[in-house]
C-alpha cells in the first residue's frame, strides 16, 4: 500500500466508509461529483481513510484516476506548493496509468525532471499541464489555479475523471506570496471544488475547515468512532504485532479509548511492550501514555502549537479542566473570562482553543468533547502543572479510582438499530429482557421504555439523508439506567436551549410535541449532545434502592 | 407485519375494544377509526381495555384526545380499564384521565355502564 498506509488486514471497522466515498469516487465518471468533507475527531482514522480509499483506486479499478495529497506546513508558499501539487499529481497519474508503485515516491522531483519523464511518456494530457505552469511563471496566483485545476484539466483533455484526496486541508489558509499569508488565496479551491467531473474528497482539522468558506458547500461524510468489537479487534492486532498471545483484552480499557484507532494503537503498544496481562497493568500502561507517552506527546504538541505561550497554556488547562468536570456548555464569552485578554484578541484565544479540538461546538456555545482520554491527559497536567501534585501522587490517584471503578463497574449493552419503521420497538423489547436479567423494577423499566421509545422516534425523524442507523447503549449499575440514542440528526437540538427542534411541519402534526416532555417526565435527567456521529439524547432513570434492584448475571431462580 | 391489532366484543349496548401491542400512529390511527364507527351507530357506552397493550408512544397517546372529544360530542361514555401504571401515567399527562373514568378491571366498567341509563 502506498504513502505508508495500514495493511487492510490492519485496519478495521470502516468498510461502510470506505464502501461509500468508493462508491462516490466511482460515480464521478457520470459527472454527478459532489465534493466531500470528511469530518471526525482528532485521531478517529480520517487520514488513514482517505489512504485505504487511495490504495483500493490505485490498485482495484482504471475508471477513476486517484490523487492523494497531504497539504505540507513546509510548502505553503504559493510558488512551492504549486510546484509541488502539479508535480505529484502528474507523477501519481504516471504511476496510475503504469501501476508502477515506484512513481508515486519521486520526491523532490524538479519540474524539469518531471518534464523529461513526461515527454517519454504519451501522456499529452501531462504535456499540456506543464505547459499551462510554465505559461504562468512568475505569477503565482494563476500558476495556483494552473495546480488547483490540474486534475480537472487532465479529465478534460483525457477524458478520464480524477477522485482528489486532500488531507490537512486548513493548512491552505496559511498559502502566502512572499512573506505575506494569504488566507483568501485558499478561496481559489472553490472553482476546482465545484467541478462535477472531479470529485474532491477533503479532511483536516473540522473546526478549522469549517470556518473556511470553501467548505460550505461540501457534502460531509462522518467518521464515527469505531464500535466495541472493532476496536477491541484493532488493539488485539497491535498487540499481536509486539509478541503477545493475548486473546482478549479488558473491556474496560477498550471502552475508556472510545473507539478512537489513534488511541488504540498506542495503548495497544504501549501495552504490548511491556506484556500486559492484568487489567491493573493496561491501567498503568494507560496512565504513562496520557503523562508521558506518544498520547501526552500528541495533545501537549496540539496545545503547544495553538498555544506557544505558556500563561496562556495554563489558561487554557484551567478552563478545560473546569469544562470537563462541570460538563457545563459555555458561552464563548464566558470562556474567554478565563484569559487575560478581550475583544478581538479574546475571540482569537478561543477560537484558536476549539481549534485545538480541546472544545467543540457551534454558534458560539461550546462544551468539551466525549473523550474521556482527552479528559485524562487535561486533568493529569492540571494536576501536575496547576496544581503542583508530584506524578507518584497522580499515579497513586489515578490507579485507586480505576480500582474502585472496576469494583463497582455495572453492565452495558450496546446495538446498532437500521432505521426502519418500528425499530424503536426493538430497543424497547431490549430494554425489557435487560430489566429482567438484571432484576430491575418494572415501573422503571416501563418508564425508560417510553422515554427509549420517544428518542428513537426523534433519531429516526430527524436523520434523514444521514446515517440509516441508530447507536443504543445501555448502561446499568447499582443505582441507575442509562440509555444513550445516538443517530446521525443534523438539525436536532437547538443550540440556544439545548432542547430539541421540532420542524413546523411535526409541530403541526397532532401531538408530536409530546415525545420530549414525556422523555423528561420518565426519567431523572435528559440531555441532549452533539457527537462526531450527529446527535445523542441521553436518558438516566435512578433505581430505587431496594434490594435486588440490580444483581449482574442474576437470573430467575437463583 | 404490523405489531398492533384490535378486537372488539359488544356485551349489550357496551362495545369493548381491546388494542393489543404496539400503539403508534397506525395502531392510535385503527382505534380512533373504530371507536368512530362504533359512535356513528350510535352506540354509546365505549370501554377500552389496555390488558394488552405493550407499548404506546406519543402519538398513539395523543389520538386518544380526539377519541374523546368525539365520545363527549356523541354524548357517550368512555372507561379504560386493566392499565398499567405507567400508560396511566401517560394518559394522566396528557390530561385524557380527567374525561374518562378508568377502572381496574372490565368487569368493574362494564357494571358502571350497565347501572346507567
Amino acid at each position: 500500500m502506498p504513502f505508508g498506509t495500514l495493511n487492510e488486514k490492519d485496519f478495521f471497522g470502516r468498510r461502510e466508509e470506505l464502501s461509500d466515498l468508493y462508491r462516490r469516487a466511482l460515480q464521478t465518471e457520470q459527472g454527478i461529483a459532489q465534493s466531500v468533507f470528511l469530518s471526525g475527531l482528532r485521531g478517529i482514522g480520517k487520514t488513514e481513510l482517505l489512504k485505504q480509499l487511495f490504495g483500493h483506486l490505485f490498485w482495484k479499478q482504471d475508471r477513476v484516476v486517484p490523487f492523494y495529497y497531504s497539504i505540507n506546513n513546509a510548502l505553503l508558499s504559493v510558488e512551492d506548493f504549486s510546484r509541488d501539487y502539479v508535480t505529484r499529481y502528474i507523477c501519481q497519474r504516471l504511476a496510475f496509468e503504469k501501476k508502477e508503485q515506484a512513481f508515486l515516491n519521486l520526491d523532490g522531483l524538479s519540474i524539469e525532471g518531471l518534464s523529461s519523464i513526461v515527454e517519454g511518456s504519451r501522456a499529452a494530457w501531462a504535456r499540456e499541464i506543464l505547459d499551462r505552469y510554465a505559461q504562468n511563471s512568475g505569477k503565482p496566483v494563476d500558476s495556483l489555479r494552473v495546480a488547483f485545476g490540474a486534475p480537472h484539466q487532465s479529465t478534460l483533455s483525457s477524458g478520464k475523471p480524477v477522485v482528489v484526496l486532500i488531507d490537512e486541508f486548513q493548512r491552505l489558509k496559511n498559502l502566502h506570496i512572499g512573506s505575506a499569508v494569504d488566507p483568501q488565496l485558499v478561496s481559489l479551491f472553490e472553482v476546482p471544488l465545484s467541478f462535477k467531473e472531479t470529485l474532491h474528497v477533503i479532511t483536516g482539522n473540522e473546526a478549522e475547515i469549517k470556518e473556511m468558506s470553501v467548505s460550505a458547500g461540501l457534502a460531509r461524510v462522518t467518521v464515527p468512532p469505531l464500535g466495541f468489537e472493532d476496536a477491541a479487534q484493532q488493539f488485539l492486532s497491535v498487540l499481536r504485532a509486539y509478541g503477545s498471545t493475548m486473546n482478549a483484552v479488558p473491556d474496560a480499557v477498550v471502552q475508556h479509548l472510545g473507539g478512537n484507532p489513534f488511541y488504540l494503537r498506542c495503548m495497544a503498544a504501549a501495552a504490548g511492550l511491556k506484556q500486559n496481562r492484568e487489567e491493573k497493568d493496561f491501567w498503568t500502561a494507560y496512565l504513562q501514555e496520557i503523562t508521558n507517552g506518544n498520547i501526552y506527546l500528541y495533545w501537549s504538541s496540539v496545545l503547544k502549537n495553538f498555544f506557544p505561550d505558556m500563561g496562556l497554556r495554563k489558561n487554557v488547562l484551567e478552563i478545560t479542566y473546569k469544562m470537563f468536570h462541570t460538563q457545563e456548555s459555555l458561552p464563548e464569552e464566558k470562556i474567554a473570562e478565563a484569559f487575560p485578554a478581550s475583544g478581538a484578541r479574546a475571540e482569537a484565544i478561543v477560537r484558536a482553543l476549539h481549534h485545538t479540538a480541546f472544545i467543540q461546538g457551534e454558534f458560539g456555545v461550546f462544551r468539551t468533547p466525549e473523550d474521556k482520554v482527552l479528559a485524562d491527559f487535561i486533568n493529569c497536567l492540571y494536576m501536575r502543572v496547576i496544581l503542583g501534585i508530584s506524578p507518584h501522587d497522580i499515579e497513586k490517584g489515578f490507579l485507586e479510582q480505576q480500582s474502585e471503578e472496576t469494583t463497582t463497574r455495572g453492565a452495558a449493552f450496546e446495538m446498532t438499530l437500521p432505521m426502519v419503521r418500528e425499530a424503536e420497538l426493538v430497543a424497547a423489547r431490549c430494554l425489557e429482557q435487560i430489566g429482567k436479567n438484571l432484576r430491575i423494577p418494572e415501573e422503571a423499566v416501563g418508564q425508560l421504555q417510553i422515554a427509549v421509545i420517544e428518542a428513537c422516534i426523534n433519531a429516526l425523524e430527524h436523520s434523514k439523508g444521514g446515517e440509516k442507523k441508530i447507536y443504543l447503549r445501555f448502561d446499568v449499575t447499582e443505582d441507575r439506567m442509562e440509555a444513550s440514542i445516538e443517530s446521525s440528526g443534523r438539525e436536532f437540538v437547538v443550540q440556544e436551549t439545548g432542547e430539541p427542534f421540532i420542524g413546523k411541519k411535526l409541530a403541526d402534526d397532532f401531538g408530536r410535541g409530546w415525545g420530549v416532555k414525556l422523555m423528561k417526565r420518565f426519567t431523572d435527567s435528559v440531555r441532549f449532545e452533539k457527537t462526531s456521529r450527529g446527535t445523542k439524547v441521553v436518558l438516566v432513570k435512578n433505581l430505587p434502592k431496594t434490594a435486588g434492584a440490580y444483581k449482574e448475571g442474576g437470573t430467575d431462580g437463583e | 407485519m404490523s405489531n398492533f391489532s384490535l378486537s372488539l366484543k359488544t356485551d349489550q349496548d357496551i362495545v369493548v375494544i381491546v388494542p393489543k401491542g404496539y400503539v403508534n400512529d397506525l395502531g392510535a390511527e385503527s382505534l380512533e377509526h373504530a371507536s368512530e364507527q362504533v359512535l356513528d351507530r350510535g352506540l354509546k357506552k365505549l370501554v377500552v381495555n389496555f390488558s394488552d397493550m405493550q407499548y404506546i408512544n406519543s402519538i398513539g397517546a395523543s389520538v386518544f384526545i380526539g377519541i374523546v372529544q368525539k365520545t363527549i360530542e356523541n354524548e357517550g361514555q368512555l372507561c379504560f380499564t386493566n392499565m398499567k401504571k405507567v400508560h396511566h401515567d401517560v394518559f394522566e399527562m396528557l390530561g385524557i384521565t380527567k374525561h374518562v373514568k378508568v377502572f381496574k378491571e372490565e368487569r368493574d366498567a362494564v357494571s358502571f355502564l350497565n347501572e346507567k341509563a
